[in-house]
Formats: C-alpha cells, sequence, structure tokens
C-alpha cells in the first residue's frame, strides 16, 4: 500500500517554478499490479522517481510499508568507470548479500546481461543497449514487494526482450509491479488498475478498461 | 533474509561506498593505485622544495625548514581535502541514492575516512624520506599530536557540512569556495611563520582556527616551540563543537531539499 499524504512536487526551470503536483493526497490499493499512464510530462516519470526515493518533495510524504525497487533498468546508479561487475557487487553489498550469496547474484547478472567480457570492463564504454541488459538483470537479481517500471520493456533486441518477459513472469508470482508505459496492451495484460496522470492529480481506475477509455479520451 | 539492525545496515553501506570510491579512483587511469597514494606524496614533496626554495632560508626556531613546512601543510591539505570532498559528496553520488539503505550521511563519513587514510598513508612516506634523507622527523608528544588531528578533522567535517548546505541552496558559491581556503591556508601558517605577515594582520588572521591547529600541531611535534601567544585550544575546540552543531543542525533541516532534484539550478 502506498500513502500519499499532501505530496508537493515542483521543479526550477529558467522561465520560473513549475508545479507538478500541489498538495496531492491518496492512497493506492494494497496487493494490485499499478499501470500508470498519462501523457506525455503529465508527471509519471516524477511520481515513480518520488516512489522510488531518488527524489523527495517538496512538502508531504510518502509512505509504504512494502519493499520498492529502485526503478527497474535505471543505470544512474552506475559508476561509469567501474565493471559491471564492480557495480553489481557494490549494490549486493549494500543490501546485504555478502560471500556465496554476492558470487551467485554476480553470476545470476552476468549470465542474464549475456554481454560476455565487457562485463568486466568499465561501464561508460559500454553501448546503451548493453548497459540496459546489465541494470535489467541487477533489478531482477534481488526480491522486492514492488518492482518500479519506467518503460524499460522497449530497451534491448527481439530476444532479450523475450528473455525479460520470461523471468517477469516469474517474478509476477511472488512480486508486484508498478509500470509506467504508453503501451495499452501491457496494461491490460500486467496490470489490475490504473492510476491516471492528468494535470497534476491522481485518478484511480479499479476497472482497467475504463482507465485505458479515460486516458484515450484525453 | 532476516533483517539488518541499522548499525549493520551502515556498516555494510559505509564499506561499499568506501570500496567503490577506492575502485574509482583506482579505475580512472594506468596503475591507478600507485598514482593515488603517489599523487598526494608527490604534491607534499613539491610542495616543501619549491617553498624552501623561495625562501632559502635557514631554519625556524632552530627546527629544518622542510620539517617545519611538513608539519604545517600536511595536516591542512588533509583537512581541506576533508571539507571539499564532503562539499561535494551529494552532488557526486546522487544517482545511488535509489538504494533506499544509502544516506547523505554515509557517503560524507565514507569520504572522510578514505581521505584520512590516504592523507595518513602518505603523510607517513614521506616521514619516511625525510628520515632517510637524514632529518629528524620524531613526534615528541604523538598523542596529543593524534588527538590534535582527529580535532581538525571534526573541525573540517562540521566545515564540509555546513559547506555542503551553503552549497546546495546557492551554488554559485563554490567558486569561491577554493578561493575561501585559499585564504585560509595562506593564513593558516602551515607554507611559513605567519610571523612574517605585517603585525597589524595578525588580529584578523586569528580568526582562522586551522592557524591555531597548525601552531598547536607543531608543539606537539617538536618539544621546544614556541607557539604564537594568540594560539587557544578553547578557540579551537569551540568553532569544531560550533561548525559540527551548525553542519549537523543544517543539514538536519534541509535534507529532504537537498536530496530532491531542483531542474536546473
Amino acid at each position: 500500500m502506498f500513502t500519499l499524504d499532501n505530496v508537493t512536487k515542483s521543479y526550477l526551470t529558467t522561465s520560473g517554478r513549475r508545479y507538478i503536483f500541489r498538495n496531492l493526497s491518496m492512497v493506492v490499493p494494497p496487493d494490485k499490479n499499478i499501470a500508470l499512464i498519462g501523457k506525455n510530462g503529465a508527471g509519471k516519470s516524477t511520481l515513480m522517481r518520488l516512489l522510488s526515493g531518488v527524489d523527495s518533495p517538496d512538502s508531504g510524504a510518502i509512505r509504504t510499508d512494502k519493499s520498492i525497487s529502485w526503478p527497474v533498468g535505471q543505470a544512474g546508479g552506475f559508476q561509469g568507470s567501474l565493471s559491471a561487475r564492480d557495480n553489481v557487487k557494490f549494490v549486493c553489498r549494500v543490501y546485504g548479500h555478502v560471500d556465496d550469496d554476492m558470487r551467485e547474484k554476480v553470476r545470476y547478472v552476468q549470465e542474464f546481461a549475456d554481454i560476455g567480457s565487457w562485463f568486466d570492463e568499465p561501464v561508460r564504454t559500454y553501448s546503451s543497449g548493453m548497459r540496459s541488459r546489465v541494470a535489467f538483470g541487477l533489478s531482477m537479481a534481488f526480491d522486492f514487494d514492488y518492482y518500479l517500471i519506467d518503460e524499460v520493456m522497449a530497451a534491448g533486441d527481439n530476444s532479450f526482450r523475450k528473455k525479460c518477459e520470461e523471468v517477469f513472469r516469474d517474478k509476477l508470482g511472488k512480486s508486484k509491479i508498478f509500470l509506467t508505459t504508453h503501451n495499452m496492451k501491457e496494461v491490460e495484460r500486467l496490470c489490475d488498475i490504473v492510476l491516471l496522470v492528468d494535470s497534476g492529480k491522481l485518478i484511480v481506475y479499479e476497472d482497467i478498461a475504463q482507465g485505458i477509455e479515460a486516458y484515450r479520451s484525453k | 533474509m532476516t533483517p539488518r539492525s541499522p548499525f549493520q545496515i551502515t556498516r555494510a553501506v559505509i564499506f561499499a561506498l568506501l570500496l567503490r570510491e577506492m575502485r574509482t579512483r583506482f579505475g580512472q587511469r594506468r596503475m591507478g593505485a600507485f598514482w593515488m597514494l603517489a599523487e598526494p606524496i608527490i604534491q607534499l614533496i613539491f610542495m616543501v622544495v619549491v617553498m624552501g626554495l623561495i625562501r632559502g632560508r635557514g631554519p625556524t626556531q632552530g627546527i629544518p625548514f622542510p620539517v617545519f613546512v611538513l608539519t604545517g601543510v600536511a595536516p591542512f591539505v588533509m583537512f581541506r581535502g576533508v571539507a571539499m570532498l564532503i562539499m561535494e559528496g551529494l552532488s557526486a553520488n546522487r544517482g545511488l541514492f535509489a538504494y533506499k539503505q544509502l544516506t547523505p550521511m554515509d557517503t560524507f563519513v565514507a569520504r572522510t575516512i578514505l581521505q584520512c587514510s590516504i592523507a595518513s598513508i602518505s603523510y607517513v612516506f614521506v616521514l619516511a624520506a625525510f628520515a632517510w634523507y637524514g632529518y629528524d622527523v620524531s613526534i615528541s608528544r604523538p598523542l596529543e599530536w593524534i588527538g590534535l588531528l582527529i580535532l581538525g578533522v571534526a573541525l573540517a567535517f562540521g566545515l564540509g557540512m555546513v559547506l555542503s548546505v551553503v552549497a546546495d541552496a546557492f551554488p554559485e558559491i563554490r567558486t569561491f569556495v577554493r578561493f575561501f581556503f585559499l585564504i585560509l591556508y595562506l593564513s593558516s601558517g602551515a607554507m611559513f611563520p605567519v610571523t612574517s605577515f605585517p603585525t597589524y594582520i595578525l588580529p584578523y588572521i586569528s580568526w582562522n582556527p586551522f592557524l591555531h591547529l597548525t601552531e598547536l600541531l607543531r608543539q606537539a611535534v617538536f618539544p621546544f616551540y614556541r607557539m604564537l601567544d594568540l594560539v587557544s585550544f578553547p578557540y579551537v575546540a569551540g568553532t569544531m563543537a560550533v561548525l559540527l552543531c551548525v553542519g549537523l543542525g543544517l543539514f538536519r533541516v534541509r535534507k529532504s531539499k537537498m536530496l530532491a532534484i531542483k531542474g536546473i539550478v
């Protein structure tokens, strides 16, 4: 369950302060796969960042009793001059996986990313595809109650995408997802409720079809 | 997985950050491990030699000039490093706060530990080189000396915290911070004795806690060192306490604002 309590978030631009959310309060029902949809620039990614804790609101609070992943497939936390192996090890240590546990996770990511000997080269030398392979593998190596996904499914080639879907189906048995996407097919296939972001408001639709309809009519 | 205690989490995170920062420094160039230590060592020796050439004069209070300079410059460089690294700690690690266990304070602590370790090791190397060359590098009151160094690191930590909050609120200030440290450096008496300044300046530079600290450190190192009259230990300890309290307090108040991504800054 997520609770947003009087959340205000703005960004400073050259033309002044722009508010994305103003005094937003809501409760997202527990144990549902959530789709976050809305037009470009409506604030989907901002909300995602706020939920993941990468960004914090100007005022207000966001609470949850579940463990939430970092945005799946985000490579922002990677240190460019370190190899993928070192980056993966770093995250393992932060999450308290050491020794055998860590070795197992590193092996998992290495196999999943499948980028051969590049795994030991500095991340800054990777192509964006390679980077997202490692980042996605890293997210899948850890268990969370909620996975935050920001249009990651679009990344990678065909075979990789198939592999992602497989792992994902597996994960969905135990975990829930919080998905941002423009692909309504994915919403229908994966999610139980729809959150529509529109001009600083969040509307919850328990019925998927209704939510998609509302999105299309915007 | 069994839940970890807060202390275990902090310890694991700081350890992970330490390894990461160290590997990053290793990895940036060829023979990174060598350069990580060699760079501060060369800087210190260069500083000492150049100052010796410029001044070109004999011992100060019976202390050979290179040893005199080293005992001031090495600690100051360490303190400055700590303060600067803390100031930049947030922006350099912003991507990492996606991992919830990792807090800004962890990055500050990790950076402080790393900076102090590197500075200490390079200092030992330079001391060894000096001893081999024939200088007397013994420390007459080592415990007092170490205590003063810890005090200085705490002072630098507090200063770094204050600067990180200020630099976050007014990013333009970063330009002046280097300049500010240069003034502190020149007036700390680390490079040359402040007695060579005109007397009317002394009351102004006596505000510089690093001047007091440098003098106190020298007194702990050399058995018969005469300090400046204005040096006061309570002043250094007081400054440390105030900076640390203000820095930590400001940080606590501003924390969520500092973590927020601000668009343009």
